[in-house]
């Protein structure tokens, strides 16, 4: 059985609704950048718990946590508009780079031929306007054409960015299929090679930032 | 309305003179509740400044230079049974901020000590 003091302190939903702001509003932020947020406000709540045990006034802790709370979100939606995005900018340009595996240069690779040859099928009866309309919606030949130059950026970009490559990817991807629905399985391996070498360069711990 | 660059806010200053203030009580680094609470100690309120208000301001004070941080070692404070702290410590520049500062309003000018010994 819980003393009555300890219970206090445990049904202390003031500090659930202050981590629970903090994780709302630290959504989207890079790791390190979000961690250490979440961090040092889980130490202050730790630490305002001990003061108020040790001054007795564990009773009012609630209610002095939800003040502290509402007091600062017009600083909290301030810090994540305009501080936050600078950090994080900073965060980005000092994350190292990454080698790519041998296993995610051949799915680049054959994605890049495969992507190549299908621009090349398809540019050539675009060229001399001899594109068949059969399998084709209207736009469907420059729709297909432009997913693919998209594609093949996207794939150049894989090694050095990969984050931009996959922003790139995705809607090449999207736009190819929509051109050419048939077509879907290359496109596949287009956002699966491209999003091999962004997972791959992901840093692997958040670090102490 | 932005504010000129260099310039503190009072929150900001507030910050500075409590850092100084527990620099003068031995204490060289604190973390953020217990500059809250010597702020609120120094100014007689009764409600710690605001988490976000506090947080921020440690953050631009810290990219302004005038505070460096650092993480706690993860084993003190699972010695502790509690959350890692991060640490405040005053820059010199934050030191000649403050001095400024107060230069500029000695009427509320407070007697930051020297530095005795570092406790964390």
């Amino acid at each position: 059985m819980l003393l009555p003091r300890r219970r206090t302190i445990a049904r202390d939903h003031g500090a659930a609704l202050v981590r629970g702001w903090v994780a709302f509003y630290t959504l989207g932020l890079p790791g390190a950048l979000r961690m250490r947020r979440r961090a040092e406000i889980a130490a202050d709540l730790a630490e305002e718990t001990m003061d108020a045990v040790r001054q007795a006034t564990v009773t009012s802790l609630t209610g002095r946590r939800v003040l502290r709370l509402l007091m600062g979100i017009h600083a909290d939606l301030a810090w994540r508009l305009v501080d936050a995005p600078a950090m994080a900018a900073t965060l980005r340009d000092q994350r190292p780079w990454v080698p790519p595996t041998r296993w995610t240069l051949m799915a680049l690779a054959v994605a890049a031929i495969g992507t190549a040859g299908a621009f090349a099928l398809v540019a050539g009866p675009l060229l001399d306007a001899s594109a068949q309309s059969d399998p084709w919606l209207g736009w469907g030949p420059y729709g297909f054409a432009g997913g693919c130059v998209a594609a093949l950026v996207a794939i150049g970009m894989a090694v050095p960015a990969p984050q931009r490559a996959l922003t790139i990817a995705v809607p090449a991807a999207v736009l190819g299929t929509l051109a050419a629905p048939w077509f879907i399985g290359p496109w596949l391996l287009v956002i699966i090679s491209v999003g091999a070498r962004w997972y791959e360069s992901r840093p692997t711990r958040s670090g102490d930032w | 309305m932005r504010r000129k660059p260099g310039q503190l806010v009072p929150l900001e200053r507030s910050v500075l003179e409590a850092a100084a203030a527990l620099r003068g009580m031995g204490m060289a680094e604190a973390h953020g509740f217990l500059l809250a609470r010597t702020i609120a100690d120094q100014t007689g309120a009764r409600n710690l400044t605001a988490y976000g208000s506090l947080y921020k301001a440690l953050d631009r004070l810290e990219r302004a230079t005038l505070l460096t941080s650092r993480w706690e070692d993860p084993r003190e404070a699972a010695e502790a049974g509690r959350p890692r702290r991060r640490f405040y410590r005053l820059t010199a520049a934050g030191d000649a901020a403050l001095a400024d500062v107060l230069a500029a309003d000695p009427a509320v000018a407070r007697d930051p000590q020297p530095e005795r010994s570092p406790v964390s």
